[in-house]
């Protein structure tokens, strides 16, 4: 008995103790690790598909509010003279609205939209770094690398028209040490941009078979190219040159087989996401996580009855001197705001000159954007509408700004004008014989109805500041003095004070502040003329 | 012989006698109580043969029998804690019986109590660190104990108890001498017979990621009445056996043995009544059409209650009372216990448990089943063997209480913000909605129906549970002792959550199902080897080495759909659903392997020495520091044996010690160290395609927290009366495991990094005292027991940033989290000061400075202090740089008094237990005390500012008085958290034997219990004792929603044959 004991003991000492050095080691079962990835050509398609999901999906501690998902066209749009949230002064959205004095460089939308810009360029640096080494077939493998040379470049344009200057991160993050970056400046990053273009456009095909319908093509890369010219030339980080550069790159996006779609409100539904004028655009579907988050934001939200959807919130609602600009019969008009939906067999309408505004969600008393909008949105990323980010209209509009800036409004800049005006049905003509600057102001304007609500505003207002600055002075004072009923509802309108009908926008507000927790992180930046929270302009 | 001696005491060791002679003799007898005014048999006292491992403990009838005894001489010894022990001499003759009978006097030092130390138990008079003890005292006052963490609360000094949500089955936030992580758990570790158990929020099944509930109890699952008791490992030198996870304290659960030769059944059942102890005093509808009409006065707004329109709303319903019940609670145990004899002894216990609790919240409750068999069997003289099993089953059905508010409102919250004047259901038989159904100018938030969400949802908890330990002990030569044990501990909890298409959110999909599912497996394998050697009466050693392996797995996933067309199988076909979100998995596991050593030096039974050592490895640390080695060392003087104290007869133990060592904390997830690529895919021409991308990066350095600590402890107990136990302690705690926030540039959000250090010191007391003897006053007896703890908190360093903010509590309205700061205690409450009502337009008008909408301070708003700006200076302006640190939710320290006062067989006990000093973040406030969009606080309504009351409490009704900037709060929403609580109170009555003997029935007692029958407090919410945000280190004390404090009275009996 007494020895069965010990034997039992002991075989179960050996059996529970019996070593094997790997006790210790991890071997993750449920994620996917470095070391075994980047292996084959799935991979690499796999590492930069991951770089385009950042337009519709950030993980943890990101949200997908964050980015393209809502807070950058908050902050790109509510800029404008086109666009208002009409929320209370204090809310966290009113602050990104027209020039808030209390806007600070803690504000979380700016802070977020630094922080997913570099999480997905971060996704382009890995591909960039890691895909060459991958054994693979060398032209698909040049063609993912530009791809994410193209993602890498948009962030980028992205940020350097928001920040200015930033800092130039093109490796892949691997270690926790040489983290802080200082600022680049404006025209080297504009320079970064354009290289990171041109070898995107050396490599990328014209086109793609359908199932890769929506990955960058050599137009997309051009466009973008062009447009960065312009941006760098037009807010002082460039040169003469620049204007050349983008001339080139806009005629050369026009050998490409793009045109103006008949149809301008087809393209912002869901409709027409194919439509030869759609150069770039995110690729939303409705598989949850794989749409659009916008129509929450967008959406109006009757308080009697059911919503349109969950948790709509009407935050883009138009405003008023603006939209009394448009021509009667400018198609844009309808094509860009929603007057009227239909909510339980009942058809709902805005009708301002009956003095009546319609109770929405936080008291809206305007059209809503109709672009992005899904009437049959669920609140799960599952939204149909492709984002457009790139579109031939642009290239039009930017060609005539090229050659405006190049050689003042030639016929050609005449010409391309009127090609988009004729889209969009304008019945009265462009005057004839601007000057340079009318000419360039009115094609700002254009620009205005032709994208609103489509992330341009702020880039576009920051090339023609003196111009953006005086319009949307006076758009605020019309709001301010006219109390017009529109323009009341149970929360005011806020520009401080609120009685201030001759706005003054301060000259700090051409660029945004850098962030104060991007400062905090890391010590070497250093923060645009006005703004605090942040080591000074020029301090090392 | 001491450490044999030992050992055979502890309840999971008990060592029947090693017989190395042939002749052997019986001794028995009866042990009885010499204070009680009536001879009362002791039970469970233990009956040694002194220098021998035989020995054995007295039935409920106090007779022991003890057989093999070998032939001579023997000194026996008897002991029970809270008595003196005794010895005497006996002639062992061979094959006869021999009667000896002890009267044991009660004492109150608890020096002789056995005390559990980690892989092994002491003496507590040869205790040389910091350890506290519930013991079986405590746990058979008869308290109706639910869980595990009110043993805990108010009674062991230095051990603080929160809880994060008083919930059936809710989860608690033990913190052993104060927090000492930021970024890893606070919690302590926890031991079940051995067995450890790490408390690990992540194996537990959320609500599908949705709604932020606070977490189960990790310990709900155990039954309380199968613990024998609770030691309390505090400072570094005692926890140091259990090396890198000593840091936060440990707790050491011992559960019930068989024990006595005669078996023994017993039965407990209690049963009761709960009620809510506290309200919210809300207005009546009329009031709060009053308050509404008065708001849009205020604000220049039409008045959303013109007679016409008020005529309209009839109802007056109180929501609170309509989610609040009056609900039952009964439990159920029968218990076996006992030892047969003769030379293979097997000792057995068996219980079996049912314990059945409604929740005073609507639709909640608790039912948990539970069964339990330890058994020990000796096989010859030199080799024992045991094993024990357990098997537990908890249901519960939860309500989504701890909710947000706005859409993600839970019960409470909502039935706080529902307005008075809305029925239940409207005409047609669907739930009212405040947002449709009060008048639109009001603009209410899309708030669910209270008892929609009370009625409606189903939120089922499971947690199934199986922890199961063998072990073998074998005496290699005398003193020599191998242990080899091996466990096993499975547990299957599930959440499954189903929202009807009754509520709003169940409305707005079509049904909402969610099934969660988690399920971990751990095993432990422990190999001891200890020896025991005594050199004359001057050396006593005792060393002990080990080498253990543990390793542990969990693995779940959730599936959730929507779009049902009926609620009728809600979540249990799931498959019914038309939209299905992607359903998760996970799969994870960490090991860790440890060689242990402890060496116990006694000199001249007056110095004692403990050196104590532990080399852990474990999985879940960087590849370059899996190994660390954790020392302590500690010394006690036994003053009081020193000859010269000899004749200083009212001292009957003055010790003093020093101790000092090392532990750690390694209370992070599986593969941290790792870099990983998450998936994540996008959608081409309408097609998904998947992608992966590096989501975290490497950190090969990554290794555990080390806490050092030094403790200097004092214990003294005179006249046989007094005991008292004092400790100051100081604890530094270094390479702290913090997600560090990289460069944003990084591409990164953080990363764990061992930075930052802490440092927690504080005073511990506990007096425990016989105020009266039974045989001072004729049978009256009256013990008083006293614990205090203080401890203060401070963060040194966090690796360079001079703070950190926690993630916001509510995204509702987005608040700051509380906030780390280097020099300050770990969490404070960040926001704007507030300085008073602005009482006049006098008021107004000397006020230099405007409020963040660029306006001057009016009349009845809430003046906010100007204290700070964009260059550290007051601005003229109230701005975001006017924030600053406002309020400690830490207690400046925490007490516990319990009284027991007994006359013959009459026992009135009750427990008193309190926090002082700190402050808690009301959030329900800012609803309560806002706008007319949600129902309002009687006070607030009744002392507003008014041209005529302008020394009102509170402001002019408006919007959100309560919040400044978007997303930002005063100091007036931090209330202090102080209370003094009458925990529980019990009489109970031992009706004499000569009444019931004739039924077969040895003892039995019935008692009447009331549970928080008293809190005095000057908190305005249901229960200060909160923290609805979890078990974190940060977000601490704060209230939305949480479940209300129940007040119980509950009736029982234990029948004992």
């Amino acid at each position: 008995m007494r020895q069965l004991g010990i034997l039992a003991l002991v075989a179960t000492t050996v059996m529970v103790s019996a070593c094997d050095d790997e006790f210790l080691t991890e071997v993750p079962s449920d994620f996917v690790a470095p070391e075994n990835f980047y292996r084959n050509a799935d991979d690499a398609l796999a590492a930069v598909n991951a770089a385009y999901a950042s337009f519709v999906n950030l993980r943890s501690p990101l949200s997908n509010d964050d980015y393209y998902g809502r807070n950058f066209f908050m902050v790109t749009e509510f800029q404008t003279e086109t666009i208002t949230n009409r929320l209370s002064a204090t809310n966290e959205r009113s602050l990104v609205d027209n020039f808030h004095t209390q806007f600070v460089s803690t504000h979380p939308y700016i802070e977020t939209i630094w922080q997913a810009a570099y999480a997905a360029i971060n996704r382009a640096n890995s591909v960039i770094g890691r895909v060459p080494a991958v054994p693979m077939n060398e032209a698909l493998r040049n063609r993912v690398v530009a791809e994410a040379k193209f993602l890498r470049a948009l962030h980028y344009y992205n940020l350097a028209g928001l920040f200015g200057g930033v800092p130039l991160k093109l490796t892949e993050t691997a270690g926790l040490t040489d983290l802080e970056l200082p600022r680049a400046t404006a025209s080297e990053t504009w320079e970064q941009i354009i290289q990171d273009l041109e070898d995107a456009a050396a490599a990328l095909p014209n086109t793609y078979p359908a199932s890769d319908w929506g990955r960058a093509t050599k137009g997309a890369a051009l466009t973008l190219k062009g447009k960065a010219h312009l941006q760098r030339a037009q807010t002082g980080a460039g040169s003469a040159a620049d204007f050349a550069a983008a001339e080139a790159a806009f005629r050369e996006v026009m050998t490409l087989g793009y045109s103006l779609d008949a149809n301008y409100a087809s393209l912002f539904d869901g409709s027409n996401e194919r439509s030869p004028e759609i150069i770039f655009s995110i690729q939303n579907t409705t598989v949850p996580g794989y749409g659009g988050r916008l129509s929450e934001w967008i959406a109006p939200n009757p308080s009697s009855g059911t919503p349109v959807f969950p948790g709509a919130l009407n935050h883009f609602q138009a405003e008023r001197p603006f939209y009394d600009t448009y021509d009667s019969l400018d198609v844009r008009k309808a094509g860009t705001w929603l007057v009227s939906y239909i909510q339980r067999d009942t058809l709902l309408r805005w009708d301002w000159t009956k003095g009546s505004a319609m109770v929405t969600q936080y008291g809206s008393t305007g059209p809503t954007l109709r672009k992005y909008l899904d009437p049959d949105a669920t609140d799960e990323g599952a939204e149909e509408p492709d984002i457009i980010i790139l579109r031939y209209a642009d290239v039009l509009l930017s060609l005539a700004e090229a050659i405006n800036e190049a050689a003042g409004p030639t016929g050609e800049a005449y010409g391309l004008v009127t090609q988009v005006r004729t889209r969009a049905r304008v019945s009265r003509a462009l005057p004839a014989g601007l000057s340079q600057q009318a000419f360039r102001d009115s094609l700002f304007v254009e620009r205005r109805r032709e994208f609103a609500g489509e992330t341009h505003g702020v880039f576009d207002s920051r090339r023609n500041w003196t111009w953006a600055k005086a319009r949307i002075e006076a758009h605020m004072a019309m709001r301010a003095t006219a109390n017009r009923s529109p323009f009341t509802s149970s929360v005011p309108k806020f520009f401080p004070p609120n009685t201030n009908t001759t706005p003054n926008i301060p000259e700090k507000w051409r660029l945004f502040p850098i962030p104060s927790r991007a400062c905090q992180l890391n010590k070497q930046l250093t923060q645009n003329p006005g703004w605090d929270g942040c080591l000074p302009p020029g301090a090392p | 012989m001491r450490l044999v001696r030992l050992l055979s005491l502890t309840g999971s060791l008990l060592l029947p006698g090693i017989v190395l002679a042939q002749d052997v003799g019986r001794i028995a007898g009866m042990v009885t109580s010499a204070d009680s005014a009536v001879l009362q048999p002791l039970f469970g006292a233990t009956i040694l043969v002194v220098g021998t491992p035989i020995g054995t403990t007295t039935g409920s009838d106090g007779r022991y029998s003890v057989a093999n005894v070998p032939v001579g001489t023997h000194t026996v010894r008897a002991q029970r804690i809270g008595f003196a022990p005794q010895e005497r001499s006996v002639v062992v003759i061979a094959g006869q019986t021999v009667t000896i009978d002890f009267a044991l006097t009660t004492q109150a030092v608890r020096l002789s109590e056995v005390v559990a130390v980690g892989y092994g138990t002491q003496l507590r008079r040869d205790i040389t660190g910091a350890v506290a003890s519930v013991t079986t005292d405590a746990l058979e006052r008869g308290t109706p104990i639910s869980s595990l963490d009110q043993l805990l609360q108010g009674t062991a000094p230095g051990v603080h108890v929160n809880t994060a949500t008083s919930a059936p089955g809710g989860g608690i936030s033990v913190r052993v001498r104060g927090t000492a992580s930021l970024g890893a758990s606070s919690e302590p570790l926890y031991v079940i017979d051995g067995f450890p158990l790490e408390s690990d929020e992540s194996s537990l099944p959320g609500n599908g990621g949705r709604d932020r509930t606070a977490p189960a109890n990790p310990l709900a699952a155990l039954n309380p009445n199968d613990i024998e008791r609770i030691d309390i490992l505090k400072d570094a030198s005692a926890t140091a056996i259990y090396g890198s996870r000593g840091a936060n304290g440990v707790v050491l659960i011992t559960t019930k043995q068989g024990q006595s030769a005669r078996p023994q059944v017993s039965l407990d059942f209690y049963g009761g009544v709960q009620e809510v102890s506290k309200r919210y005093d809300l207005l009546s509808a009329q009031e709060y059409m009053d308050y509404a009409n008065e708001w849009a006065v205020n604000g220049n707004v039409a008045i959303p209650f013109p007679d016409s329109v008020r005529a309209r709303y009839t109802a007056n319903t109180d929501w609170q009372d309509l989610i609040f019940r009056e609900a039952t609670v009964r439990s159920l145990q029968l218990t076996a216990r006992g030892a047969t004899g003769g030379e293979s002894v097997t000792r057995y216990s068996l219980s079996g448990g049912y314990y059945d609790q409604a929740g005073i919240v609507l639709g909640s409750g608790l039912r948990r089943y539970s069964g339990r068999i330890n058994l020990m069997q000796m096989v010859g003289t030199r080799l024992q063997v045991g094993g024990n099993l357990t098997a537990n089953r908890a249901r519960s059905q939860s309500v989504p209480t701890d909710g947000q508010q706005n859409r993600g409102a839970g019960a409470v919250s909502a039935a706080l913000q529902y307005a008075p004047i809305l029925p239940v259901r409207r005409a047609d038989g669907t739930y009212s909605l405040i947002r449709q159904d009060i008048p639109l100018i009001l603009d209410p938030p899309e708030t669910p129906n209270p008892i929609s969400l009370a009625v409606d949802v189903r939120d089922s908890l499971s947690d199934t549970r199986v922890l199961g330990n063998v072990f073998g002990e074998y005496v290699v030569i005398e003193g020599l002792k191998l242990r080899v044990s091996l466990g096993a501990d499975y547990a299957d909890r599930w959440r499954y959550t189903y929202y009807p298409r009754t509520t709003l959110r169940g409305m707005d999909v079509g049904g909402d199902a969610i099934r969660s599912t988690a399920s971990t497996t751990s095993w432990v394998n422990d190999n001891t080897l200890s020896y025991q050697r005594q050199f004359g009466r001057i050396h006593d050693f005792t060393l002990l080495g080990g080498y253990s392996r543990e390793r542990r797995e969990l693995d779940g996933e959730t599936i959730s759909g929507q779009g049902f067309v009926n609620d009728v199988t809600g979540y249990f076909d799931i498959d019914a659903a038309s939209v299905f979100d992607s359903p998760t998995s996970r799969q994870t596991s960490w090991a860790l392997e440890s060689f242990l050593g402890r060496v116990n030096y006694s000199l001249l039974d007056r110095y004692l020495f403990t050196v104590t050592g532990r080399r852990d490895g474990s999985s879940r640390f960087g590849a370059d520091h899996k190994w660390a080695f954790f020392p302590s060392a500690a010394f006690a003087w036994r003053a009081s044996s020193e000859p010269f104290f000899e004749n200083v007869r009212y001292l009957d133990e003055l010790k003093l010690r020093v101790a000092y060592g090392e532990v750690g904390n390694p209370a992070i997830g599986p593969y941290q160290s790792l870099a990983r690529l998450t998936s994540q895919g996008y959608s081409f021409g309408g097609n998904t395609a998947g992608g992966y991308f590096v989501s975290s990066i490497a950190n090969p350095d990554l290794r555990w927290e080390r806490s050092r600590e030094v403790n200097v402890g004092l214990d003294v107990s005179v006249l046989n009366r007094v005991t008292l136990v004092a400790d100051y302690y100081r604890k530094k705690t270094r390479d702290l495991l913090l997600l560090v926030n990289l460069p944003f540039e990084s591409g990164f959000e953080s990363a764990l990094r061992n930075l930052g250090g802490l440092e927690n010191r504080g005073f511990e007391l506990g007096i425990d005292t016989r105020v009266i003897d039974a045989s001072d006053r004729g049978g009256l007896r009256w013990r008083a027991n006293l614990s205090f703890a203080r401890n203060r908190n401070k963060v040194t360093d966090l690796g360079g940033l001079p703070t950190i903010f926690a993630q916001t509590p509510t995204g509702d309205y987005n608040i700051p989290g509380s906030v780390i700061e280097v020099g300050q205690p770990i969490g404070m409450f960040y926001g704007f000061k507030s300085g008073g009502i602005v009482r006049d337009s006098a008021h107004a008008a000397s006020i230099g400075w405007r409020d963040f909408d660029g306006a001057a301070f009016a009349p009845g708003d809430v003046l906010i202090m100007d204290i700070s700006g964009p260059n550290g200076r007051p601005d003229s302006l109230i701005t975001v740089h006017d924030q600053t640190i406002i309020g400690d939710p830490t207690p400046d320290f925490t007490y516990g008094l319990t009284n027991t006062i007994g006359y013959r067989g009459f026992e009135l006990s009750a427990l008193i237990q309190g926090v002082q000093g700190n402050e808690i973040l009301n959030i329900n406030r800012l609803r309560t005390e806002g706008s007319p969009r949600s129902n309002v606080s009687r006070e607030r309504w009744v002392n507003r500012w008014t041209p005529q009351n302008p020394n009102a409490k509170f402001p002019r009704v408006r919007e959100n008085p309560n919040q400044v900037s978007p997303n930002n709060y005063t100091d007036n929403l931090l209330e202090d958290g102080s209370y003094l609580r009458l925990r529980s109170a019990t009489l109970s009555y031992i009706i004499p034997t000569a009444w019931i003997g004739k039924y077969g029935v040895n003892a039995a007692r019935v008692y009447v219990t009331g549970t928080n029958l008293f809190t005095a407090t000057d908190y305005s919410g249901f229960n200060p004792d909160v923290s609805s945000q979890g078990t974190g280190n940060s977000n601490r004390g704060i209230d939305i929603g949480a479940y209300p404090l129940a007040r119980t009275v509950t009736f029982g009996v234990n029948i004992t044959h």
